[in-house]
């Protein structure tokens, strides 16, 4: 089944292009990885196709429904777009009390489970802003995860993390996969890349390549 | 999902050095011309005495205006630093983003209750400590609730207009924009034709036709006739209303690009 269809998806931003003309057709449960330089277009192409911005032109298919009409945002999404941002007055619990509570989907079991997933204490009282950046990007991990979406979008979701933290967010995403979530991932580690990913693709001055395409 | 963050309860706090140099400023006034209660809220927070004078205006103006500068400026980041926290992760789970702003609105208006609160408060035991009394308890309570009511909604507009503007073109042109209007339309009350129809009027009690204010005219001084509490507390809802109304068409429509920050 196909999971994201994009048709000639161009966004023009102040007048400067960053997504050029992007076709892509990509199926259900696999995971998909992106790489390319800062600025090549890798989180901004995230952002559309969670509907987080409207293209200038073209289209957007997330499991059959086009955004922007028949839906406004993926209707089963986690995501984590560059840097993790939570509410700094509350824990790691409370925060994503507080986001699952929107769509009311899990219980707080589910929510204390996701945070185990990914490492961290959720009996822990330190308050957000106490916590590492490591341990920031663990909870963004878990707030992603923890409704068990069918879509995974993960900008660059290990740059914060040790050895032992990478090793652990892929068993987890491999995990994902084998629950049936197609799982988009950027990152600067080309190693990530490779080891987690079905299919590769190039971004580059806002063009996307399939990895095969262009020596990726 | 109210995210309420007590930091700004602490930053309302500092407010209450305003609360104290008006309540010693209106002390040195209100002694000599009757030790009441009522007497020391209507010069403290109540308004400039009609007919205008350029002397009494910029001291009364600047202990009325200073405050709600003050309350603008500490609130001024508070939708759009919530915005960026969290706007990925709550607006990817519900379309309904007009309640998140509804919620911010709500917060934000509690925070301006509760900075007049602290206002008011301060005040009364300025007074309670100086030995004034109440001379008519019901007349003291409409006064009040009065005063109450039109600052904290009069400030609330501008409050919500800051918070909105900030979330299109930053806190600093959004503070500008807001410090810029308030003393444009300050002054603009000098143009006693439109007095009745500027935000800035709304929040002076003392300008409003009013029974429990008959009594107190020689301190005061004048009114505007026909401009009553009920037209200001109106004219504030509509303006409430209509700035919700723009606040949610901003952020129904608002591309979310790189506002991502850590909390």
């Amino acid at each position: 089944m196909e999971a994201i269809r994009l048709v000639n998806l161009n966004k023009v931003i102040r007048k400067h292009p960053i997504l050029k003309d992007i076709n892509l057709s990509l199926d259900k449960g696999k995971i998909y990885g992106f790489f390319g330089r800062n600025g090549s277009g890798k989180t901004m192409l995230f952002r559309a196709i969670s509907g987080l911005i409207k293209p200038t032109s073209g289209e957007v298919y997330i499991f059959g429904k086009k955004l922007g009409s028949d839906i406004s945002f993926p209707e089963s999404l986690g995501i984590i777009i560059e840097s993790v941002g939570f509410w700094p007055q509350f824990t790691g619990f409370e925060n994503l009390k507080i986001l699952a509570s929107i769509k009311s989907k899990i219980s707080g079991e589910q929510i204390t489970k996701a945070i185990k997933k990914v490492g961290l204490d959720p009996e822990d009282k330190r308050l957000y802003s106490k916590y590492s950046l490591g341990m920031k990007q663990r909870l963004g991990i878990a707030q992603a995860i923890m409704e068990e979406p069918d879509l995974i979008i993960l900008d660059e979701p290990t740059s914060s993390l040790d050895e032992e933290g990478v090793q652990l967010i892929r068993q987890i995403l491999i995990e994902e996969k084998k629950r049936g979530a197609t799982i988009l991932i950027s990152s600067h580690n080309k190693e990530d890349i490779d080891f987690l990913s079905d299919e590769k693709f190039k971004m580059d001055n806002g063009r996307l390549y399939h990895s095969q395409d262009r020596g990726g | 999902m109210y995210t309420i963050n007590r930091k700004y309860i602490l930053k309302l706090l500092t407010g209450l050095i305003f609360a104290f140099f008006i309540g010693i400023s209106a002390l040195s006034w209100v002694k000599p011309e009757g030790p009441y209660f009522e007497k020391l809220f209507l010069i403290g927070y109540g308004g400039i005495p009609l007919p205008l004078e350029i002397k009494s205006y910029l001291r009364s103006m600047l202990s009325l205006l200073v405050p709600q500068v003050f309350l603008v400026f500490i609130l001024a980041d508070y939708m759009l630093i919530d915005f960026t926290i969290c706007s990925v992760y709550v607006f990817t789970r519900t379309p309904k983003r007009n309640r998140w702003f509804i919620r911010k609105a709500i917060e934000l208006f509690f925070f301006t209750a509760l900075f007049y609160l602290f206002q008011f408060i301060t005040l009364f035991l300025i007074g309670q400590i100086s030995g004034l009394a109440v001379s008519d308890i019901p007349v003291f309570i409409n006064l009040i609730a009065n005063e109450f009511v039109l600052l904290v909604l009069i400030s609330f507009i501008y409050v919500l207009a800051v918070n909105i503007l900030s979330l299109k073109i930053g806190i600093n042109y959004s503070f500008l924009a807001v410090v810029l209007f308030i003393s444009f339309s300050s002054v603009l009350t000098f143009k006693t034709n439109l007095i009745k129809f500027i935000p800035v009027s709304q929040s002076m009690l003392i300008w409003h036709e009013n029974k429990s204010l008959l009594f107190y005219r020689d301190l005061i001084g004048d009114y505007i006739p026909n401009f009553t509490i009920a037209f200001s507390i109106a004219y504030a809802l509509i303006v409430i209303l209509l700035l919700v109304f723009i606040g949610i068409k901003l952020i129904d429509n608002f591309e979310i690009v790189g506002f991502e920050k850590e909390g």
